[in-house]
């Protein structure tokens, strides 16, 4: 029954992911280049759909829930990556050049910021793709929902950080080096609001942790903990993305990389960090029994990833006015 | 504020970042007070060693043209605080003194170094 079931999934998933390869090459066709960007809607929720419905079914007794979710997890994973790498090679991410059209005017700065728009977007979408499903085959009992939200949750993030983790080769010719002479500070690159969330979240996390420890709970004390470790690694990489390199650059790159390195540090470093970090502290407050902070915390943590959503900045593309560019300057 | 570090030049790179630096001080891009990054930060963006900026910094500041204050940064010294007017003149001296074997070695008579040393007093 399992295996047939996985069968039936791995077939599906493959005829999406052949569909969405076919319209994805087609890139230069205005038709079609309109399409995938639909296509790929229904290819995260139709699979996202069979593989819960696999998910919850492998608790019935005609099944073997391991197999069953080892088989659904590889076939996912296998055809996410696929898709999600095709669509990386081949460039294809109509948004991205929206937004960079909107947050700048310059080419140069409009290709440096599509091209992070693109890694970021793309390792978002697969991080939190094959968290969520992760999460989904984790699922022993069907009330236990928090498991694909937490796992879809910590996907994004991880997905979202390590989009970070590049820097400028070094120059190997023998040109001059160039550097400006202006350091660059923590505070110039971060949202106040979010750095004392941030630390917020720290706080609450290492006193959850504290009192967990001291009650002997020991799957509070695990949950605590790994809220405080999403605080260290989001100040982490907030610093790694401040402190990166940077070569003297012409007046409107400068601009574009300071303008890039702000939305980094908030959009793709601090925010899913504090979903993650907020989804963590409501498992932890649930283990302790203080349900209406658990309650207060996910309700948090789902307003942080829905304001977050799409970077915040794919938000009315369609519209005469400019609101990635306010939603920026904010 | 531009730091240009070129590898081809003979100079040392910390010589060359010492003479840039003690440059835009003195003709007061820099002016005093002005926070410089941090020898990390510095030694990233020019793709050096840490130890070669440090290096450069220690200079400057052994020259009293930039003070370390700690974990604060480091500052650009008033022009006041350069030092004293004996050390000055000792240093003025053998700056001319180099100068001036330079000039002779390139055959230059007294007028042509003291136009040469005009037109660089004015590119400043």
């Amino acid at each position: 029954m399992g295996a047939a079931i996985g069968s039936v999934v791995a077939m599906v998933w493959l005829g999406c992911v052949l569909a969405g390869l076919y319209v994805t090459t087609r890139r230069g066709d205005r038709r079609a280049s309109r399409s995938p960007a639909s296509v790929r809607g229904y290819l995260l929720v139709l699979p996202l759909i069979v593989v819960a419905g696999v998910g919850l079914f492998a608790v019935g007794p005609l099944s073997r829930p391991v197999q069953v979710g080892a088989i659904t997890f590889a076939v996912a994973a296998v055809g996410s990556a696929l898709f999600a790498l095709t669509t990386y090679l081949v460039g294809y991410d109509p948004e991205a050049d929206q937004i960079a059209g909107r947050l700048s005017s310059d080419p140069a700065a409009r290709l440096l910021l599509s091209r992070w728009l693109l890694r970021c977007r793309w390792r978002r979408w697969l991080g939190g793709m094959l968290g969520f499903v992760f999460g989904v085959c984790l699922l022993d009992n069907a009330l236990h929902l928090s498991r694909p939200v937490i796992c879809g949750l910590a996907g994004l993030a991880a997905g979202s950080w390590s989009a970070e983790l590049h820097h400028l080769a070094r120059v190997r010719d023998r040109l001059p080096r160039t550097a400006e002479l202006v350091p660059r500070r923590m505070a110039a690159y971060t949202v106040r609001s979010e750095q004392t969330a941030v630390m917020l979240l720290g706080a609450a996390a290492a006193a959850l942790t504290a009192t967990s420890a001291f009650l002997h709970r020991p799957a509070g004390t695990w949950w605590a903990g790994g809220a405080l470790a999403s605080t260290v690694l989001i100040i982490a990489f907030q610093y790694r993305i401040v402190s990166r390199r940077r070569p003297g650059l012409p007046p409107e790159l400068h601009q574009a990389d300071d303008l890039l390195r702000r939305l980094a540090t908030s959009r793709a470093v601090a925010r899913p960090g504090l979903a993650l970090g907020l989804a963590l502290l409501a498992q932890a407050a649930g283990a302790l029994h203080a349900h209406p902070v658990s309650l207060a915390c996910w309700l948090a943590a789902v307003a942080v990833f829905w304001h977050n959503r799409r970077l915040g900045l794919g938000l009315g593309l369609g519209q005469a006015d400019n609101p990635a560019r306010a939603a920026v300057a904010s | 504020m531009m730091l240009r570090i070129d590898s081809t030049q003979p100079l040392p790179v910390y010589e060359q970042i010492r003479q840039q630096v003690t440059r835009m001080v003195v003709t007061g891009t820099l002016p005093p007070g002005t926070r410089l990054p941090t020898i990390r930060q510095l030694a990233a963006d020019l793709c050096l060693a840490k130890g070669t900026v440090a290096q450069a910094y220690e200079l400057l500041e052994a020259a009293r043209v930039v003070e370390s204050r700690g974990h604060k940064g480091t500052f650009v010294l008033p022009r006041d605080d350069v030092g004293d007017p004996a050390q000055a003149l000792e240093g003025l001296r053998r700056a001319a003194e180099a100068y001036a074997v330079a000039a002779r070695q390139y055959g230059a008579d007294l007028d042509a170094t003291h136009s040469a040393l005009d037109w660089a007093w004015q590119q400043l």
